[in-house]
């Protein structure tokens, strides 16, 4: 149970039920390809959640999508950490690991959400010398993803610059989060297609889809708490023909509705991809 | 290597999520870098009311959230993974010259009450031996593994929180996870039962026996065949409710 393909869904202990009886669901098109978890809400869990980890895990392909790296942090990186990511890596036989793009820790504090990094040329040295340092310890590539962000931080150069620098030079793959990219475009005012054309698109590894809340007249907030929304199902039709084919994860972190729900817009996303890699077939 | 310029300004964004103070803060958009303070705050909240329901409930919201706030904003949080941090929220409040601590001297007790059940419920699986029923005291034995001992100063698991300073004693408790449903249960012990138990985790031979006239010897009690009948009556219960059994 490893080759991640398909179109997956984020595996939450609200959901955690739910989502292994999908594994049961006998239209391919309402089903998960696979799942995705925090390893940070696993590792050292033992007892009733270890228990839902292992029928999973049993159930789906799985890929891991983590939390505390902190990969843009001034501090030092946290290799205890890193040995226990790779040994949960490797017993659930994970062969995707991302991350984001931001810092959580710094003054060795952990902060338990993602800020943005400076998009300055030091700070591109810096990520890729870490990116490098983690592949080395984990022996796979880490796969990196373009965050979300509510204010640029003291930059020098672009977004779109600064992650193609470090995608390109560090050998890491890169995570393309298509709600992030819509989010990234309104509240910082830029083209969302411009954007996606400067990314080094050859190296997109894997993708997220999402939905958001909009807050204000000039602000998103990136919540994983709503559906997708239609010009976010749009920006994600309009990249895949640039895109190679990857697996592409459907994130629902809060306000979560009902699996139905859930499962109508893994359809959706399905339908989208079908069109465009034609490797999934659509019950008509 | 990160410029200083560089570090320094991630260091003043993620001072000012903590603290709220945006001083030397300039190359940010200052009306949006609030949008961070609250999400962190939120994570924090979130997890340490999850954590720590009774402890909330009983400071209640205004003076609960003004913990949670003080905690982060004082206190570096070591841990990478977010559902063990509420650990460190009680290293903070004991700490000697926590305002908490003075203010509520059940607080101590009341968020390591409240942690162990999360702790025990989460306690990384290992590799349990055969095990059988209690027959005899001669047999060797096999504790439980997850599990806590504790002695509560405030009786905060059977009194209404009234009661808590007025009623100040010694009440051992056992916290445990039962191997099959892996739901946590809370025993009340005698002070015998606690002291017998916490035997039963470090003695080295392994057997009842020798557990029981530990136990009693440390007492300067000699061991009778009334304990023994008494010791395996009461074994042969925590035995049903998976506490402890023979292998």
């Amino acid at each position: 149970m490893n080759k991640i393909r398909g179109v997956g869904l984020g595996f939450r202990r609200d959901i955690a039920d739910e989502t292994i009886a999908l594994s049961k669901e006998s239209n391919p098109i309402l089903k998960p390809d696979f799942v995705e978890l925090a390893p940070e809400n696993w590792i050292d869990m033992g007892g009733y959640w270890r228990d839902k980890l292992e029928q999973i895990a049993a159930n789906f392909p799985i890929s891991a999508h983590g939390l505390s790296l902190s990969i843009g942090s001034p501090d030092e990186l946290d290799i205890p950490f890193l040995k226990k990511i790779k040994s949960f890596l490797n017993e659930f036989n994970i062969q995707i690991y991302s991350e984001h793009l931001s810092y959580s820790k710094c003054d060795n504090a952990h902060l338990y959400d993602l800020l943005p990094i400076p998009f300055t040329e030091d700070a591109v040295n810096h990520v890729i010398e870490r990116i490098k340092q983690v592949q080395d310890i984990l022996e796979m590539h880490l796969v990196i993803e373009n965050v979300s962000y509510y204010t640029p931080l003291a930059p020098k150069i672009s977004e779109s610059e600064f992650i193609k620098e470090i995608v390109t030079r560090s050998g890491c793959k890169m995570l393309l989060d298509i709600n992030n990219v819509y989010v990234n475009a309104f509240n910082h005012n830029y083209n969302e297609h411009n954007f996606i054309d400067n990314l080094p698109l050859n190296e997109v590894a894997y993708m997220h889809i999402a939905g958001h809340d909009k807050i204000s007249d000039d602000l998103i907030i990136d919540t994983h708490g709503q559906p997708i929304i239609e010009p976010v199902y749009d920006l994600l039709n309009w990249s895949l023909p640039k895109l190679p084919e990857v697996p592409i994860l459907l994130e629902r972190d809060f306000n979560i509705p009902n699996m139905e729900s859930l499962q109508k817009e893994i359809q959706q996303i399905k339908e989208i991809t079908s069109k465009h890699w034609n490797k999934i077939k659509v019950n008509a | 290597m990160l410029k200083e310029t560089t570090s320094l300004a991630q260091q003043k964004l993620a001072n000012y999520t903590r603290t709220g103070d945006s001083t030397g803060l300039t190359e940010a958009r200052l009306e949006r870098i609030p949008q961070y303070r609250r999400l962190v705050y939120n994570v924090i909240k979130d997890i340490l009311g999850q954590a720590f329901p009774i402890t909330k409930k009983i400071l209640g919201n205004e003076d609960f959230f003004s913990l949670c706030n003080d905690f982060f904003k004082e206190h570096n949080c070591k841990n990478t993974q977010v559902w063990k941090m509420p650990k460190e929220l009680i290293d903070y409040v004991n700490d000697e010259n926590s305002a908490y601590k003075l203010a509520h001297t059940f607080l101590p007790e009341l968020l390591l009450f409240e942690w162990l059940e999360i702790e025990i419920h989460t306690m990384s699986n290992i590799e349990l031996p055969k095990l059988y029923k209690i027959d005899s005291i001669a047999q060797p034995y096999f504790v439980n593994p997850y599990h806590k001992l504790i002695v509560l100063q405030h009786p905060l698991h059977n009194k209404p929180f009234k009661q808590w300073n007025t009623n100040l004693g010694q009440y051992p408790i056992l916290i445990y996870r039962n191997l099959r449903t892996h739901k946590v249960h809370f025993e009340e012990l005698s002070i015998f039962g606690y002291l017998f138990l916490s035997e039963l985790q470090s003695n080295s031979t392994r057997l009842f026996e020798s557990a029981l006239v530990n136990t009693l010897s440390a007492q300067n009690v000699a061991i009778t065949d009334a304990h023994i009948l008494s010791s395996l009556v009461w074994l042969k219960e925590l035995n049903k409710k998976g506490i402890v059994f023979s292998v």
